[in-house]
């Protein structure tokens, strides 16, 4: 029992593994034909999506055994320890898997949207050629996602951080012969790199102030010495800064940067280059969700720094009405789910601003679940239309797909937040929550996010409409070949669908500080979360109807009147055209960084560069080679030499002790 | 009366020797021989991991002519560990030119006994006994090619400066005994203990003998005999001495150093650590011109020396430990590295530099073993090579020497460079036409255990990377107990 965890994530590695195998399987195309045989590459693709499915399906089982023996079965938390990597005086670095609540929540979510995605994989990628590859990404995926939820130390935390990353960009290059993928992998990158960077600073301030990155000791050091360490200061550019708030908003900054906030969101639209399958898993359910993880792990570090959680706060709730409003205007259905999912991680990070961590965590729960569904039924409709994702050349695609109707209906009912679907629970508790912050400092972060719940109504039910109802409005021999998905796609959105319509009443428990058992910590100087209880009638239920009204308008504007958008865009021209460049926030870091980064680049290039520092480098390899060759000089191949050579350094050497000893 | 259970790894050695060596001239094959000889080593490691026996042997009066502790008893299994795979190596290489003879394990198993000596010396006599009985068979098997005009000429050469170093070593015994009337290193600790610069007759003598060490571990400026026998030598005997010897010797001169001469730190440990330098720089930089891969990997030796020194520098039992980690680390590195260039000698591939372009398309397994023992050479950290260079730095830092570890950074920089561009030349440059002509087709099964050797080597590196606990927590313990 107590090595499930450690079981459940290793098994997709294993299974990666597996299928990386296959690879050394004679191709046989050395001995018949210089062309891969089909028949063989079948086999070997069989395989090694046998293997990594097969694992990541028992991992799922494994998962749920051990969260609901945890919360069921009353079991307790455990930690097992695998093996120390360093050792480097009094800092350690011990491996293991950390099981409590919030971790085995975490296996829940990744094992079981990465199985379903999986399974969903085999129908959707069954034409690529190079299949085998993806699958033994996604596995290796599910494994560094596990690593970083399980890690009982912030080492083990990025190296799976890391890990995610690495796995996210070979799988968003996963078409590598189209060169908008490359760039967007390589854009999801090197965003990623600069925010890594600042979590980087925060971890190494964090390991100078505590001695230690093993979240028990920094945890145990917060509560035994917590007024020294509050009082600590750290210099910066003449400042002296508090430690601990540094620390924390740099961690944050890093956590902005997986999950997509405001500012460091870029990529995350890119990301949809993907194949679907993808996006769902990694870029809706887990991937970018690992922010607001962290920063709930990191829960008592942040209570004790209350300015930074107000920073948190607003970031969560201006990305939350940015992707909104962004999400609107967009075309391509993908696009549209990628903006809902950096507003409904605005959504998580407010929450947690507010010191509502566990509504942040249901969320998290809930949102994986219908987000994965809402992706997965995108993904069927673009397989249906032959890889067409523009809503506009859709429509009356329900008589076509009406299972991925129904699925895409659920879905976005529960990310409206509609009764009884999984995301009214969640949601709503995070908006009661930033209602009722002591001191009521977050109202306005309350009305910003009611607002962005109606907009979510709307563009939510935007593709819903557009892309079902109505008339056709795209090609009419995509049409005429348009199908329902085969069962083995349709089969894995079907649990996904069980969770979008009851995860929230279910998990319900999930939103009090108690059923954490103290994996979350909530100082009872900010505890919202008890505040929201005692919500007034009118801020709980306004958010409810703001969203029926999101919907009611919905069906108006995009399946009843398709005319009045158009007109309203020409009316509101600028506020469109904001909307539609998403707030021109690439075009302004375009302007800001991306070019005068360039210019600079390239003058450093022909002046320092080449001139100066080229000179030095090879300058100084040039003198390394020389002297390697006049040492080689040396090198005579004659013994008399070689001794002479012994006897005078002999010589010297003796004469420098002797100095020493008699001088 | 000395506990004989004390010596009996040692003798078990000698005696062995003499069995192969009757075996051999009574008709029995080199292949038997071989086999028996891995036999023996194998069996002795039963005895020194179960009954790992400490004390003194041969007292006489303060000290003892031999002593056992758990430094030397754990620097003995691990030389046992690495001459296992050496001799492995022996019979694919000998057969293949017609030179397999059973003499070659009677050799190697005496210079080992010769090595178990030295480890143990506590006086200079047997210091000096263990030396030339380590040293002699390698001069023999290092002209194991008879008919090869290079590997007589490796041995010659070797032959001539060892005889010059041991000479020396001789005289400077003769001026210690001269100053003080023992060559017991107990008596001699007594002798230097009592404070104030030494005799410069004695200090003279001293630094002689510590000279004999120096040279049998290339350290700069006595390696100049490294490059020519390592490249002239038979490869698996390139492999033993390159391997062995220096773990041997490294003991030797920490045992020295810590015992006797510890009270004289303030004069060996600048002089070392200037020396450390200058084998770590003039090592890297040189191999980086080289152009055959033996000779590349023996500067590559004089540049680990100069690492393995760094350890020896800090005068820990932090540095003692690393010093140990590092030369097993490095040992099997060697060894995976030979059974490689062994394998490729015998397909006909050309072992230069510009010979390995496109190794990797011709041969990816044997382009796979190369790149992870080169990466761990060159310390990148999911190897064990990275994790050794930690385990001396990291003392060195901590005993105020930073200058040289920074010099020793610097220097694996460099040491990296000619590590990468080995890999990059396999992987990525397109071979001359003449290569391509010359090398024997793909051979699908392979018969001889040199993958086997070198897949064990990969496997320990890659082990000791992650998990390098396994060693240090036998070395370290084994460093805080020297004596």
């Amino acid at each position: 029992m107590t090595h499930l965890p450690t079981i459940l994530i290793l098994l997709p590695l294993l299974g990666a593994l597996a299928g990386a195998l296959t690879y050394l399987w004679p191709t046989g195309a050395k001995r018949r034909s210089n062309i891969r045989t089909l028949e063989h590459s079948n086999i070997r693709d069989t395989i090694a999506m046998a293997t990594t499915t097969g694992s990541v399906v028992l991992a799922a089982v494994l998962a749920w055994t051990v969260f609901l023996s945890l919360w069921l079965g009353g079991g307790a938390a455990s930690h097992v320890d695998w093996f120390t990597w360093l050792n480097a005086g009094p800092w350690q670095v011990t491996f293991g898997a950390l099981t409590d609540k919030l971790s085995a929540t975490m296996y829940v979510v990744v094992a079981t949207v990465s199985a379903c995605v999986h399974v969903y994989s085999i129908g959707y990628m069954h034409e690529d050629a190079s299949r085998r590859r993806f699958f033994i990404y996604l596995s290796a995926f599910t494994f560094a996602m596990l690593m970083l939820v399980s890690a009982p130390n912030l080492v083990q935390m990025f190296l799976g951080w890391e890990g995610v990353g690495v796995c996210s960009y070979l799988l968003i290059g996963f078409w590598h012969h189209k060169e908008s993928a490359n760039a967007a992998a390589m854009k999801a990158f090197i965003v990623n790199r600069v925010a890594d960077a600042a979590m980087l600073v925060g971890l190494f301030l964090l390991l100078q102030t505590f001695g230690s990155l093993t979240y028990g000791d920094i945890f145990g050091q917060l509560g035994a010495n917590t007024a020294a360490l509050m009082n600590a200061v750290t210099p910066l550019f003449g400042y002296e800064v508090s430690t601990l708030s540094l620390a924390a908003l740099l961690i944050f900054v890093g956590a902005m940067g997986k999950s997509a906030q405001f500012g460091l969101h870029t990529w995350l639209p890119d990301a949809m280059e993907g194949p679907t399958p993808v996006s769902a898993l990694i870029h809706a359910a887990t991937m970018v969700t690992a922010g607001v993880f962290l920063l709930c792990r990191l829960s008592p570090l942040y209570e004790l720094t209350p300015d930074v959680l107000h920073i948190v706060a607003y970031v969560g709730a201006l990305t939350a009405i940015f992707a909104a409003t962004v999400g609107l205007t967009q075309t391509d259905i993908k696009r549209v789910i990628a903006y809902s999912t950096c507003s409904q991680l605005g959504y998580m990070f407010f929450a947690i601003g507010v010191s509502a961590y566990p509504a942040a965590m249901f969320h998290l729960t809930t949102h994986a679940f219908f987000k994965a569904l809402l992706f997965l039924g995108a993904g069927s409709v673009i397989h249906a239309m032959h890889h067409e994702q523009n809503i506009f050349r859709m429509g009356g695609l329900k008589t076509v797909l009406p299972i991925t109707y129904v699925c895409m209906w659920l879905g976005s009912l529960a990310l409206a937040g509609i009764p009884p679907f999984a995301g009214f629970f969640s949601k709503d508790l995070i908006l009661e929550s930033a209602f009722m912050a002591p001191g009521g400092w977050a109202q306005p972060v309350y009305y910003v996010g009611a607002l962005a719940a109606m907009l979510t109504a709307i563009y939510g039910f935007r593709i819903v409409f557009m892309a079902f109802e109505g008339a056709f409005m795209g090609d009419e021999k995509v049409r005429s070949h348009a199908h329902e998905s085969p069962w083995v796609i349709l089969g894995p959105m079907m649990p996904l669908a069980a969770g979008a319509v009851l995860a929230g009443l279910l998990l319900s428990p999930m939103g009090t500080l108690e059923w954490w058992q103290g994996a979350i910590v909530i100082s009872h100087h900010h505890d919202a979360l008890h505040a929201a209880h005692h919500t007034p009638a009118y801020a709980k239920y306004a958010p409810l109807l703001l969203a029926i009204c999101g919907i009611a308008a919905a069906w108006y504007l995009f399946a009843e009147y398709r005319n009045i958008p158009r007109k309203l865009a020409s009316v509101l021209a600028i506020p469109y055209a904001i909307s539609l460049n998403k707030w021109y926030v690439d075009e302004l870091y375009d302007l800001a960084v991306v070019r005068p980064t360039r210019v600079l680049a390239g003058w450093l290039y022909r002046f320092v560069d080449q001139e100066g520092i080229d000179g030095l480098v090879n300058g100084a390899a040039d003198a390394t080679k020389q002297a390697g060759q006049a040492l080689r000089q040396t090198q005579t191949g004659h013994v008399a030499h070689y001794a002479f050579a012994m006897v005078m350094a002999l010589v010297v050497g003796l004469g420098l002790l002797l100095w020493r000893v008699m001088g | 009366m000395t506990d004989l259970t004390l010596l009996f790894p040692t003798i078990f050695l000698a005696v062995w020797a003499l069995v192969l060596l009757m075996y051999g001239a009574f008709g029995g094959s080199a292949r038997t021989t071989a086999a028996f000889a891995c036999f023996g080593l194998a069996m002795l490691l039963v005895p020194m991991l179960t009954k790992p026996a400490m004390g003194s042997a041969f007292v006489l009066g303060q000290g003892a002519l031999l002593g056992f502790s758990p430094f030397t008893q754990l620097a003995q299994v691990l030389l046992l560990v690495l001459a296992i795979p050496v001799a492995l190596l022996a019979e694919p290489f000998f057969e293949g030119r017609k030179a397999h003879r059973a003499e070659i394990y009677t050799l190697m198993l005496l210079s080992l006994c010769g090595m178990f000596i030295l480890t143990a010396a506590q006086d200079f006599l047997p210091m000096y006994m263990g030396l030339e009985l380590m040293s002699f068979p390698l001069y023999i098997m290092a002209a194991m090619l008879r008919d090869r005009a290079e590997s007589s000429e490796a041995a010659l050469k070797y032959f001539v400066l060892g005889g010059l170093a041991s000479g020396l070593l001789l005289f400077g015994v003769g001026l210690v005994y001269a100053a003080t009337g023992t060559t017991q290193f107990a008596s001699l600790m007594v002798a230097l203990g009592q404070g104030g610069m030494p005799w410069p007759l004695l200090s003279v003598g001293l630094a002689l003998t510590v000279l004999a060490v120096l040279f049998k571990l290339s350290v700069v400026p006595f390696h100049m005999w490294t490059p020519d026998v390592y490249q002239g030598a038979p490869t698996p005997v390139t492999a033993f001495m390159a391997a062995l010897p220096k773990l041997a010797a490294i003991v030797l001169l920490v045992r020295l150093l810590e015992g006797p001469l510890s009270g004289l730190q303030e004069l060996w440990q600048p002089a070392l650590a200037v020396l450390a330098a200058a084998s770590m720089v003039v090592g890297s930089v040189v191999a980086i011109r080289q152009t055959d891969v033996k000779r590349l990997l023996a500067w590559s030796t004089i540049a680990n020396v100069g690492f393995v020194l760094c350890g020896v520098v800090a005068a820990s039992p932090q540095g003692h430990g690393g010093v140990l980690f590092y030369l097993a680390v490095y040992g099997l590195t060697m060894v995976g590295l030979f059974a490689v260039l062994i394998e490729l000698e015998n397909l006909q591939e050309p072992v230069t530099v510009h010979g390995l372009a496109g190794l990797a398309r011709r041969r990816p397994w044997l382009a796979t073993m190369l790149l992870m023992l080169l990466f761990s050479m060159a310390g990148v950290p999911p190897f064990a090579g990275f994790m050794a260079k930690l385990n001396v730095f990291a003392p060195l830092v901590a005993a105020g020497y930073t200058w040289l570890a920074v010099v020793g950074v610097m220097a694996s920089v460099v040491a990296a460079f000619y590590s990468l561009w080995l890999v990059k030349t396999m992987y990525f440059d397109v071979p001359s036409a003449e290569v391509a002509v010359v090398a024997k087709p793909v051979q699908s099964a392979q018969q001889s255990p040199l993958m086997l050797v070198a897949l064990a080597a990969v496997a320990v590196v890659l082990v000791l990377g992650v998990l390098p606990g396994l060693l240090s927590n036998l070395t370290l313990p084994a460093a805080t107990a020297l004596f």
